[in-house]
């Protein structure tokens, strides 16, 4: 209210601003670090050059993980996605007893450490013959990501302005068609925002992924994990900063995705 | 309209008596958010003990004006003063202004007593007696047993009167309200509106109180004080403003009214308009800037209209006979309003009492007029009326 | 649908205690039952049978692993604390600021917030390290001459996993100061009370649910801390997490596994059910759902 801009203001904005410089900085300094030519990361970097990129990309060890990744990401949230979605409308339309119990159910994979998940599913899975394999890493990865796409799509419904259903039920439109025609459309950004959290959350998965992996089938952040802790190759860092623009560039749809909805409504 | 009993007050009124604190002037107070003017050089002084309402659609300025008074805004230019103290500069917190807010502000974490004790605490008043003052503020208020509840579990009306007794309980000379009655229904608004002006003049209390119903302006004020686009458009008690509105915009915005815009001669006494020329009154002649040739407006109240047959005969009072065609009439219990068309897309309404019904015509043919001392004459300044800027409002506006 | 199921209902005629509605979140439902629940509940089961219950007296077999416990909930305490230390004031810069500053301040927050965990972690050992970027920008300068011992230590677990959890904090507490009526602070000061006592006895009170929720939030997530403090940390000051997959993955102890892993899913699950009773944890996930 008061735009005064008092000496204490002032001290506390630019310790907002610190902590938001903080908050990125390590992220933005690896990327002019995996640009550099020398053969460790050193800072600041000797030269720059895209030999550790090129490295990348002639690495059958990393290549494959990068495939592994994005196969594993997009099965995953398209199911997420289907699923969340469905979910969804259940939780928020429908009344019936439990309600709480299936919520919290979805909302378990956000809770439970992912430790604890990791090796639950080593087990059983295991015993499944899921372990080491591409199905075994969408189901986990799908169930990690389910409560991103429920999340989403319920604020939607619940802002939903149901007055437009019966508006559409008035004018002549059949349950189904009113579903089909106003429903899914308003609610598709939140759709579109889900189904990209779920591939973002198998993107950059790791712990689940790291014991459901085996040397065969194995995404990006395991190969990174084992990478890290044993050797100072600045292809992580490469790697790293990719993982990351892809991150950027998904969160950017999703903020466009958002943009959107708000200019519908 | 709606007579006030005030016989109910222990003591009789006192406004501007020697002595009496609560001065308020506001000088040349003017406010810029970026581009856009919140208040334009806004002049105001209040007596002691007086009680005034600014008026306006959304977004004229008035709540800006009352948050500078409050010092939650620090103006551009101009200078607010209290009984002689210029407090431009004092942080709200020295003010001692007391202020009532839309949504009542009251704190949700403390019981009544302790929202009301709250401004005591902060002026450091021993305990014993802080809860003496409580109590008094609530019996002020009516609210006697309610100190241990907490807002929410009050009424909208009982929550409007704890931040009554909250505001007052340091016993300030002015109180600030903020369309302080705008959430409640229409009932319990009425009752509310009585009960603060019964508490205002008890305590001899200057009163800025902001509202967009002209009603509850008119019902409670000594004088308004009528906003449009962050200026005084005028100011006046009720009476005047209501029959000697000085613009376009305040005779709109005040009321009903049927406004004949032309070209003003007053060297022939008349307006020309496009139903012809109106004659006006000397008397409404004499107000500033009404020139030869320039733009003006004939203003008539609906119930100052009249209606009679077209072969009537005319009578020299007649500030004009128009002739007409009835379009509408609309039944309003108590009154009767004829929309009547004078000439394409101009038409003007009447409002005529029952037993006027006698005169009521037969035919959708009609004379319509008035008197000449029904007729305002005002300056057509090219400004919008208060519908258009209204609509215009409606527009989100930065506060 | 709903039209259908709520006229039916009205009726008395379908008193079915599943709605149409609730039939389209079951494939969801039964999915996570089987790909995520079983697997939690076979490992409960676990923890009891491979070979029994005395699974759980491992913590009286050594007092590392009463060691590795206490590490584990004083690295958690540190870290809540730094969060809130600055999340609180990074929340309230957010609250009070322009819609534009505040974009940009919500967007330094979230964009961490979504990005790998292990690419941050990854990136902190690059800063942190005896070689880093920290210990060389200090040592061109001649500020120091021996490196900095910054990670593999309490130091650098915290550096990291703040950095990490910070979101937790600050959004559940800014979530919190949005509902917070805009006009209860220039009520206090027209009462009276200076800025200070304005924040003190109005602001604050009103925003700690937000607080309670951050805190929480932030502690119970940092028990289950994995990558940040197997990467920044060292064997001295390992934490739970690091404990259970040596348990399982080099010990093959899977018995043992399990009863740790049953451990710190119940501290977990019965913090938050204390936690939910007090503060209402919708108000964490509030402010995650308005980006």
């Amino acid at each position: 209210m008061s735009a005064d801009a008092g000496p204490r203001r002032i001290g506390l904005r630019s310790f907002a601003w610190l902590v938001g410089l903080v908050l990125i900085a390590p992220t933005l300094l690896i990327v002019p670090m995996s640009f550099t030519s020398g053969g460790i990361l050193l800072f600041p970097p000797p030269g720059f050059g895209t030999r550790w990129y090129v490295n990348f990309f002639q690495s059958q060890l990393w290549t494959s993980g990068a495939v592994t990744s994005v196969k594993v990401g997009v099965a995953a949230a398209v199911l997420a996605t289907v699923l969340g979605t469905l979910m969804a409308l259940g939780i928020v339309r429908g009344r019936y007893p439990g309600r709480p119990v299936v919520m919290a159910i979805v909302l378990s994979p956000l809770i439970v450490p992912v430790v604890v998940i990791a090796i639950g599913m080593y087990f059983v899975y295991t015993d499944w013959r899921l372990a080491g394999t591409m199905p075994g890493l969408i189901l986990a990865h799908t169930s990690l990501a389910i409560p991103f796409v429920v999340v989403n799509v319920s604020v939607s419904l619940r802002t939903f302005d149901r007055t437009l259903e019966l508006a559409a039920q008035n004018l002549g439109a059949g349950p189904i068609r009113t579903f089909f025609r106003i429903t899914l459309p308003l609610i598709s950004p939140s759709i579109v925002a889900g189904a990209l959290f779920a591939f973002i959350a198998s993107w950059d998965e790791v712990v689940v992924s790291i014991f459901l992996s085996s040397p065969l089938v194995r995404t990006l952040p395991v190969v990174m994990w084992g990478q890290v802790r044993s050797s100072i190759d600045p292809t992580i860092a490469a790697v790293a900063t990719m993982l990351t623009a892809t991150t950027v560039v998904i969160l950017s749809l999703v903020m466009l995705a958002q943009r959107r909805s708000r200019a519908t409504r | 309209m709606v007579t006030v009993q005030r016989s109910e007050d222990a003591a009789p009124r006192r406004i501007g008596e020697p002595g009496q604190p609560g001065a308020l002037s506001l000088r040349g107070v003017s406010k810029l958010y970026g581009d856009v003017v919140a208040v334009r050089d806004v002049d105001l002084e209040v007596r002691p003990g007086e009680f005034v309402t600014l008026l306006g659609p959304s977004g004229s300025g008035k709540t800006t004006t009352l948050r500078i008074i409050a010092g939650f805004i620090r103006p551009d230019a101009g200078t607010v003063v209290l009984d002689g103290q210029d407090l431009t500069k004092v942080p709200p917190h020295r003010r001692g202004i007391g202020m009532v807010f839309q949504n009542y502000a009251l704190f949700p974490h403390m019981t009544v007593a302790g929202n009301i004790a709250f401004p005591l605490e902060m002026r450091r008043v021993p305990k014993a007696q802080r809860a003496r003052l409580v109590e008094d503020a609530l019996r002020l208020v009516r609210l006697e047993g309610f100190g241990d509840r907490y807002p929410r579990q009050l009424s909208g009306g009982q929550q409007q009167r704890v931040a009554l007794a909250r505001a007052l309980v340091f016993h300030p000379s002015v109180l600030l309200m903020d369309e302080p009655l705008g959430a409640l229904d229409k009932k319990l608004r009425e009752a509310l509106q009585l009960e603060v002006m019964r508490v205002a003049h008890q305590l001899g209390l200057t009163v800025i109180y902001v509202t967009h119903d002209q009603e509850e302006a008119l019902v409670m004020s000594d004088r308004i004080a009528v906003y449009s686009h962050g200026r005084i458009a005028q100011i006046g008690t009720g009476e005047e403003l209501y029959e000697r509105p000085a613009s376009l915009f305040v005779a709109d915005f005040i009321g009903e009214s049927n406004i004949f815009r032309g070209i003003l001669r007053p060297s022939a006494g008349v307006v020309e308009t496009a139903v012809g020329p109106l004659r006006a009154a000397a008397e409404a002649w004499a107000r500033e800037g009404l020139r030869e040739g320039g733009a003006g407006a004939v203003v008539v109240r609906p119930e100052r209209m009249w209606m009679r047959a077209p072969d009537a005969e005319p009578r020299p009072s007649d500030a004009a006979a128009l002739r007409g065609r009835i379009r509408e009439v609309i039944y309003l219990g108590s009154t009767r309003k004829y929309v009547v068309e004078l000439a394409p897309e101009i038409t003007a309404v009447v409002r005529t009492q029952g037993p006027r019904l006698a005169d009521a015509p037969t035919g959708p043919e009609v004379l319509v007029g008035w008197d000449l001392a029904d007729g305002v004459l005002v300056p057509d300044t090219g400004e919008e009326t208060a519908a258009e800027e209204a609509e215009e409002a409606a527009a989100p506006v930065p506060r | 649908m709903s039209q259908v199921a709520r006229q039916g209902r009205r009726a008395g005629s379908i008193r079915s205690p599943l709605d149409a509605w609730a039939l389209l979140a079951m494939p969801g439902f039964l999915f996570l039952v089987v790909f995520f629940l079983v697997p939690l509940v076979r490992m409960g089961l676990r923890s009891l049978t491979d070979p029994s219950p005395a699974n759980y007296r491992i913590f009286l077999e050594s007092p590392i692993y009463l060691r590795v416990l206490w590490t584990t909930i004083r690295t958690s305490l540190i870290v809540t604390v730094v969060c809130l230390l600055i999340g609180y004031p990074y929340a309230y810069v957010m609250h009070h600021a322009g819609p534009k500053t505040r974009a940009a301040l919500t967007v330094l927050v979230l964009v961490p917030f979504w990005s790998s965990l292990l690419v941050r972690t990854y990136a902190w050992t690059v800063l942190l390290q005896d070689s880093g970027v920290i210990n060389s920008v200090l040592r061109d300068l001649g500020l120091i001459d021996e490196p900095l011992q910054l990670m593999r230590n309490t130091l650098g677990v915290t550096i990291g996993m703040s950095h990490i959890l910070l979101p937790f904090m600050v959004l559940p507490i800014w979530a919190t100061m949005r509902r917070i009526d805009p006009d209860l602070v220039p009520a206090a000061e027209s009462l009276g009370a200076p800025p200070r006592a304005a924040f003190r006895k109005v602001f604050l009170p009103l925003s700690l649910p937000g607080v309670f929720a951050g805190c929480l939030l932030v502690f119970v997530l940092a028990l289950g801390f994995y990558i940040t403090p197997a990467l920044l940390g060292s064997p001295q000051n390992a934490m739970f997490s690091e404990l259970i997959v040596n348990m399982v993955s080099e010990r093959l102890r899977f018995g043992v596994g399990s009863a740790l892993a049953m451990t710190l899913l119940a501290v977990t699950l019965v913090l938050l059910a204390i936690g939910s009773r007090f503060v209402r944890l919708g108000d964490a996930l509030g402010g995650m759902e308005s980006r």
